[in-house]
């Protein structure tokens, strides 16, 4: 982490980039690349998902968009086409309608791309859980079009919340573990545009995410270009 | 007992914890564990109209299931997730409640969630809540012990973190589960900690507790459909303790659960600043008994050193700032005569009587003094000097909070949204939790129906 912080911060960054993605190219390439992911999710969604069972039945209970964000997500995590950005899908499926989903995933699938490029996490976490659940709080975001401000808070909710133990890995907890990040990262969308705060620097800070989980977080990587070069979708 | 050496560690832990839940609660710890429960109560109660709870209830209405659950102090009904949301950040967002010193666990607020969460769906006994939230407080801060200094000294805020696993055994016990399912809803719950301290100073803070209980009931619920993690979950390499420390002991989960109580340990803030200001305000009051606050020329507070280096500041600008200031702390009580949430806003941190007193006072950083201790020494206009020596602070380890002490304090929580009426009811209904049942306690915590909107 660099002593002497850039202002804006690398949140902040992150925050407003969700917030508006910049019309181009690599925007509109990473739209492209977003329906290719979302028609594989609706072709895995629409197969048999009795690995979600225990999910299902578990968040009976819940709302409608925290259960299908979960449920949705447990089913993708379980596929091996659709694993990756399992968690980023859902929470843009369970919170908004189309054509701001493929924006959503675009986003979400960037976030995810450039944190797995900026930390190197301890050898304890398994690294795609930890950037899917931040990318899920992006395409939340995105979909719900919130502000800069409620979109870092929505990316501070996440961030906070980021678990994914290497040894769930590949098994049913760890699948689990992405629906739970998609139906999170709804959450934290709705409760910061109600006006929930966290903290301004959630990835970058002293106790964020970088300090906590990885052992260095570069901001280069996730900051640079952002939104000019798109690692999700290369031209 | 050679706890160290067994494997898979969290299903010894849930059978000890499973064991202990088929026992009555020793005495004593049943009456530590209701003032625990009261003191949240009451802190929750006394925050339901913060604008954190109502994001929370706005969030509940767009995404919420069918309400089931009560948000404390408010007519509003949640469903169970939301409640336990709702209720673990009220009970934690003034900074004011349970502490066990050894961990700096706030233990009480994510478990009375999950009761609060729970109680409508699982009717449990008064016995079998009190039970509940006794053993997942005791779960939780065993949890933090094993992972002890280092886990918080990296950043984690350990509230969160252990709260998961505490509310998981919570949740557990009141679904009345056997001991292979709490096994699993503990094994769960260790996948969806959460709490990193960059968020303190916003309401993510208290959101730690309030998800954690939510994640713990989220945990329970899928372990009683069959849902599973590895066994070595706490242990493993790539497991809960590897990767929030550097130190796992797993004999702090496995050894003398039943004899020994890290819950025993759990202690109460008589006033809502920094803990190492506490022996100074006890002898600000005791002065003020003495003398009026216009009388005095100067004072110096004698204290451990780490009171101006923790709460240093002179002249706050605001309530948050004066929950950092001593100085603050010392010249309220002078002023009021009690040191309570309201001599914490900011229109009462910047008015010109308080603002005078705090110029006449200084700290005298003094290493022979213990940081439970302060000594207090006030000369007057007329030349007289005065002095107030603590040895050791109200809600200390070795000078706990009276119950009486802290139903005070509930009082003065309770009383501004519900009424006198009902604070005391609150507390009698607590104390007496075995007799009268949880929905007892839950009905003084709610409003006429007429009286909040």
């Amino acid at each position: 982490m660099p002593d002497a912080a850039p202002v804006p911060g690398a949140s902040e960054i992150v925050a407003r980039f969700v917030a508006a993605p910049p019309a181009g190219a690599g925007l509109d390439a990473a739209l492209q690349s977003a329906r290719t992911r979302l028609a594989a999710a609706r072709r895995a969604l629409a197969g048999p998902t009795a690995a979600s069972a225990p999910a299902e039945r578990a968040l009976a209970g819940a709302g409608l968009p925290l259960r299908r964000a979960f449920v949705d997500a447990t089913v993708l995590a379980g596929s091996p086409a659709t694993r990756a950005d399992a968690a980023i899908v859902a929470a843009a499926l369970a919170a908004h309608g189309e054509p701001e989903i493929l924006a959503a995933i675009a986003v979400g699938c960037e976030v995810a791309a450039r944190l797995r490029g900026a930390l190197r996490l301890d050898a304890a976490w398994h690294a795609d859980a930890v950037t899917a659940r931040l990318g899920a709080a992006a395409a939340a975001a995105r979909a719900l079009g919130l502000d800069p401000t409620a979109a870092r808070d929505a990316l501070g909710l996440a961030a906070t919340q980021a678990a994914g133990l290497g040894i769930v890995d590949g098994t049913p907890a760890g699948a689990l573990g992405q629906g739970k990040a998609a139906a999170d990262a709804v959450e934290g969308a709705v409760l910061a545009r109600a006006g929930f705060t966290s903290a301004a620097a959630s990835l970058e800070g002293r106790r964020g995410l970088g300090a906590l989980m990885a052992a260095g977080f570069d901001d280069a990587a996730l900051c640079a270009d952002l939104g000019r070069r798109w690692l999700s979708a290369p031209d | 007992m050679r706890s160290t050496s067994e494997p898979d560690v969290a299903a010894a832990f849930a059978a000890r914890l499973g064991a202990l839940a088929r026992e009555p609660l020793p005495a004593p710890l049943a009456h530590e564990a209701k003032r625990a429960l009261i003191n949240v109560l009451g802190l929750a109660i006394g925050a339901s109209h913060h604008a954190g709870v109502d994001a929370i209830v706005v969030a509940a209405g767009e995404l919420g299931g069918a309400p089931s659950a009560p948000v404390l102090g408010r007519t509003q009904r949640v469903d169970a997730h939301f409640g336990a949301l709702a209720a673990g950040f009220a009970a934690h967002v003034d900074d004011f409640d349970d502490t066990h010193l050894a961990t700096v666990i706030h233990p009480g607020a994510a478990c009375m969630a999950v009761l609060v969460a729970l109680a409508h769906e699982t009717a449990p006994s008064g016995a079998s809540a009190l039970r509940a939230f006794a053993i997942g407080c005791e779960a939780q801060l065993r949890a933090g012990v094993a992972i002890s200094p280092e886990h918080y000294e990296r950043g984690w805020h350990i509230t969160g973190t252990c709260g998961v696993v505490g509310a998981a055994v919570t949740a557990a016990l009141l679904l009345g589960f056997d001991d292979a399912s709490l096994a699993r809803a503990v094994r769960l719950s260790a996948t969806m900690t959460l709490g990193q301290r960059e968020a303190f100073g916003t309401m993510t803070k208290a959101f730690h507790p309030g998800k954690a209980a939510a994640n713990g009931i989220l945990a329970a619920r899928l372990a009683a459909q069959g849902a599973d993690a590895p066994g070595t979950i706490l242990e493993d390499p790539r497991g809960f303790a590897a990767a929030l420390s550097t130190r796992f002991d797993p004999a702090q989960l496995l050894d003398d659960v039943g004899t020994r109580w890290e819950l025993a340990d759990n202690t109460y803030k008589p006033y809502p600043c920094g803990i190492v200001a506490h022996p100074s305000i006890d002898a600000a009051l005791a002065l003020r008994e003495r003398v009026t606050p216009d009388a005095i020329a100067a004072l110096r507070a004698h204290c451990h050193p780490l009171v101006p280096e923790l709460m240093g500041n002179p002249d706050p600008a605001d309530g948050l700032q004066a929950r950092f200031s001593a100085i603050h702390g010392i010249a309220a009580a002078l002023c009021d005569g009690r040191v309570g949430l309201p001599q914490y806003e900011t229109e009462r941190v910047r008015r010109a009587d308080v603002c005078a007193l705090r110029a006449r006072t200084v700290l005298v950083a003094s290493p022979g003094i213990a940081r439970d201790a302060a000594r207090l020494e006030a000369r007057l206009h007329d030349g007289t000097v005065l002095e107030e020596v603590v040895e050791h602070a109200r809600g200390s380890a070795a000078r706990p909070l009276t119950d009486a002490e802290l139903f005070a304090k509930v009082e003065l929580l309770v009383a501004p949204g519900l009424g006198p009426q009902a604070a005391r009811r609150l507390i009698e209904t607590a104390m007496q939790l075995e007799a009268d049942g949880f929905d007892a306690v839950l009905a003084a915590a709610a409003p006429v129906a007429t009286a909040h909107a």
